[in-house]
């Protein structure tokens, strides 16, 4: 038996509609337990290089990390992880929720889908069994009237439904994965990918319990109930139950990077319209994921200038800055609808408030005019022009058509000066943090193998203070220098490298970025001791630092195939020009020290400074020489230099 | 003085507020004001004066003013320098158990 796992991956060919289970081995499972490890591994094994990731022949992986299930705070997560319609390489998006620790308590690690079925399917996996579903009557419909059709023809309320919205099932490049209506799989497009396979959901139900997979149940529980009491009784999980994501607005916006006007600026003019205050006063209740006790999911409901119900997850810190000031928009209650809408159409917030606002910036430049728009006045502060447009992409309608293509491709239709204003890496558009006040973000938006992500490393605001208790709690991953949050110095990319290890770690083992390190409600070494009682292995933080590194190499692997390398990793223009107002008026990112700080971060990881590739040498240190076949790059000519 | 303690700071005031309002006797040194309203200094990455940023060490706020406080948690303009690793634990840690997690166990080989 392999502890903390079933063992067991079901392989679904939708072209022929036939599915099949495979079994792993323990090895197997320590250098690839769970996640973005798993996944990432048979998207490498199975998708042939150059595939078109709407086509039949893209992999899309669907994985539950190590720990997903497990009776403790923040174990929820799992990935979906395929070659991104958006970008054209590595995709990956994590969502918490129910879906991932039922995938587990049914059998299964991960569920591999390839091919393309010729009419809507949807899936049933039911402990260990799995059916292909007619969905010709679900599609079109609306996500929770599908989660109830999907319910009633099971005959079970307590099925975990996983879907694809109108933007999925439109194939929109930036469409994302919904489970529970309320929990998301945001970024890169993994439900545009769900969506051209005719999958339109993937329904669950497992009688497991953790327990039975666990080596030592008793100890997991334990530390369940130790972190349940902690959660009031530490500051950052009681601030995350009390205010959530939407806290950080304020904060931002007096440091100078609150991402403003399609990040020309930091401070927003009427953030007080959209601040915690006025969210506070918007927000219904919060909700939880699978028996987290930080319950940090926003509900909120309202009937006024315009109508949101609790239907799906309220704003987010993402959405109250997407659609507020980075389109300028001072008018929560506005931003709340587009957020409702995207989740109600299954749009990934980030990618489409980023895309609006590029349009924004070309409308106001006059590179596109209301003859291009639909008649549609796209100026900045134009909340029903938002509204507007956030239904015609996902319906690919008019001048829709054009924004479901994503920032980078709409740019280049365009033309002119639009490519300057598409914020944009590989194609994926920048989260909301502006790293002209946080560069390590840079790097971590430049490097990731999926684009412009800000959960990729930690936030630098956590490198600067020695004594903060964000810091003393990374002090067990070996990180003990501080760093100050504009310096690009080789302490902080030594920091950030570390960082970015760890979180690809998490990914792997399926926690919440809100559990361990930096938030620190979960100390590393209890992260240690989780997987210890799951497994019985005898399991190091270096060894889950090897995991995490692994991970992100296998998605390295992944891009070189497909073409990308060093001139890929690169930040939009704007970010090495000065910001225009706020705290932080005219401080840009300097390019050639960033240039330097990727090179000292290439060379940390082993990577050829050249390419961006990893070397032979590191791949096989990594029991990753396997990847080194075929088509895969080999970049060895500077391995000397590596290891001074 | 009007007092707002962003995001976790809050969890330091006894009542737990976010926004509040003080009483100062005059103008009075802002580090001293943090340590009345007993937020630890180290948790603070940013403060504000009537949304200025300021230096810990050198601002001063009177009864008029209006004051914000941020926890390490965003980033932007950065009024104090990085500090010096000094090594604390913290409260309820388990250093002890995690740094010998950090070692392989004797005899294994590592991959």
């Amino acid at each position: 038996m392999v502890h903390g796992s079933s063992g067991t991956i079901l392989r679904v060919d939708l072209t022929s509609g036939s599915t099949s289970v495979e079994t792993f081995d323990e090895p197997f499972y320590r250098l690839y337990p769970g996640g973005k490890a798993l996944a990432a591994y048979h998207l490498l094994r199975e998708f042939p290089p150059g595939s078109d990731p709407l086509g039949p022949d893209n992999v899309l992986v669907l994985a539950a990390g190590l720990l997903t299930g497990a009776p403790i705070s923040t174990a929820t997560r799992f990935n979906a992880i395929a070659r991104s319609p958006l970008t054209g390489g590595f995709g990956e998006s994590e969502a918490g929720g129910y879906w991932g620790p039922e995938l587990k308590m049914a059998g299964l690690e991960a569920i591999v889908v390839t091919g393309r079925s010729p009419e809507p399917v949807y899936l049933w996996l039911k402990d260990g069994t799995a059916e292909i579903r007619d969905a010709r009557h679900l599609w079109g419909q609306e996500p929770p009237a599908v989660q109830a059709a999907i319910r009633e023809e099971l005959g079970d309320r307590l099925v975990r439904v996983l879907q694809v919205g109108r933007a999925g099932e439109n194939q929109v490049r930036y469409a994302m994965l919904m489970n529970e209506l309320r929990h998301y799989n945001g970024r890169t497009g993994m439900g545009a990918v769900m969506g051209s396979k005719n999958l339109r959901a993937v329904a669950v139900r497992g009688s497991r319990r953790y327990a039975d997979l666990a080596y030592d149940p008793g100890t997991l529980a334990e530390l369940g109930r130790r972190l349940a009491k902690r959660v009031p009784e530490h500051a950052q999980s009681w601030d995350l139950r009390r205010k959530g994501t939407p806290v950080l607005t304020d904060a931002l916006n007096a440091g100078g990077i609150l991402p403003t006007r399609n990040f020309r600026q930091g401070s927003f003019e009427r953030v007080d319209e959209i601040n915690m205050a006025a969210y506070l006063a918007l927000r219904s209740g919060t909700r939880s994921c699978y028996a987290c006790a930080v319950r940090c999911k926003p509900e909120m409901a309202f009937s006024d200038r315009y109508t949101v119900t609790d239907t799906y997850d309220g704003p987010e810190y993402e959405a109250v800055a997407g659609f507020g000031s980075d389109c300028a928009i001072g008018d929560l209650q506005a931003t709340a609808r587009a957020n409702e809408l995207c989740n109600e159409l299954g749009l990934d917030v980030i990618s489409t408030a980023g895309t609006i606002a590029f349009a924004m910036e070309c409308f106001e430049h006059g590179l596109i005019g209301p003859a291009d728009t639909d008649g549609i006045e796209l100026r900045f502060g134009n909340a029903r022009a938002v509204l507007e447009l956030v239904e015609r992409i996902a319906h690919r309608r008019g001048f829709g058509e054009l924004l479901a293509q994503g920032s980078r491709r709409a740019a280049e239709a365009i033309g002119g000066d639009a490519p300057l204003f598409a914020m944009q890496v590989k194609g994926l558009e920048l989260a909301m943090h502006d790293p002209r006040g946080k560069v390590g973000v840079g790097l971590g938006y430049a490097t990731n193998e999926a684009g412009a992500d800000h959960l990729v490393g930690f936030h630098d605001p956590i490198f600067a203070n020695a004594d903060s208790v964000a810091f003393r709690a990374m002090i067990d991953l070996g990180i003990s220098e501080p760093s100050g949050v504009l310096d690009l110095g080789e302490t902080k990319v030594r920091t950030w490298f570390t960082s970015e290890r760890w979180n690809s770690a998490e990914k792997v083992l399926g926690l919440c970025f809100f559990g361990p390190a930096p938030r620190s409600m979960i100390q590393v070494g209890e992260v240690v001791d989780a997987v210890r009682a799951a497994t019985g292995w005898e399991v190091t933080v270096d060894e889950l630092l090897e995991v995490g590194e692994r991970a992100v190499n296998m998605a390295r692997v992944f891009n070189v195939r497909e073409g990308f390398g060093r001139a890929d990793d690169r930040l939009p223009d704007r970010l090495h020009a000065p910001l225009e107002n706020g705290a932080l008026a005219g401080t840009a990112i300097p390019r050639d020290d960033f240039e330097a700080a990727i090179t000292r971060l290439y060379l940390l990881k082993g990577w050829d400074p050249a390419t961006g590739a990893p070397t032979i040498d590191r791949l096989r240190a990594l029991g990753l020489e396997w990847t080194a076949a075929g088509s895969v790059r080999r970049a060895t000519a500077v391995e000397a230099d590596l290891g001074a | 003085m009007h007092v707002h303690l962003g995001g976790h700071l809050a969890f330091y005031d006894p009542q737990r507020r976010s926004r509040f309002e003080v009483h100062l006797d005059g103008e009075t040194a802002l580090l001293e004001v943090i340590r009345r309203l007993g937020v630890p200094e180290a948790e603070i990455a940013l403060a504000a004066v009537n949304r200025q940023v300021v230096a810990l060490e050198e601002a001063r706020v009177g009864d008029a003013d209006r004051l914000d406080l941020y926890p390490p948690m965003s980033g932007g303009a950065q009024p104090r320098r990085a500090r010096r690793f000094s090594p604390i634990g913290p409260p309820g840690s388990s250093r002890g158990a995690s740094a010998s997690a950090r070692r392989s166990p004797p005899g294994r080989a590592r991959r």
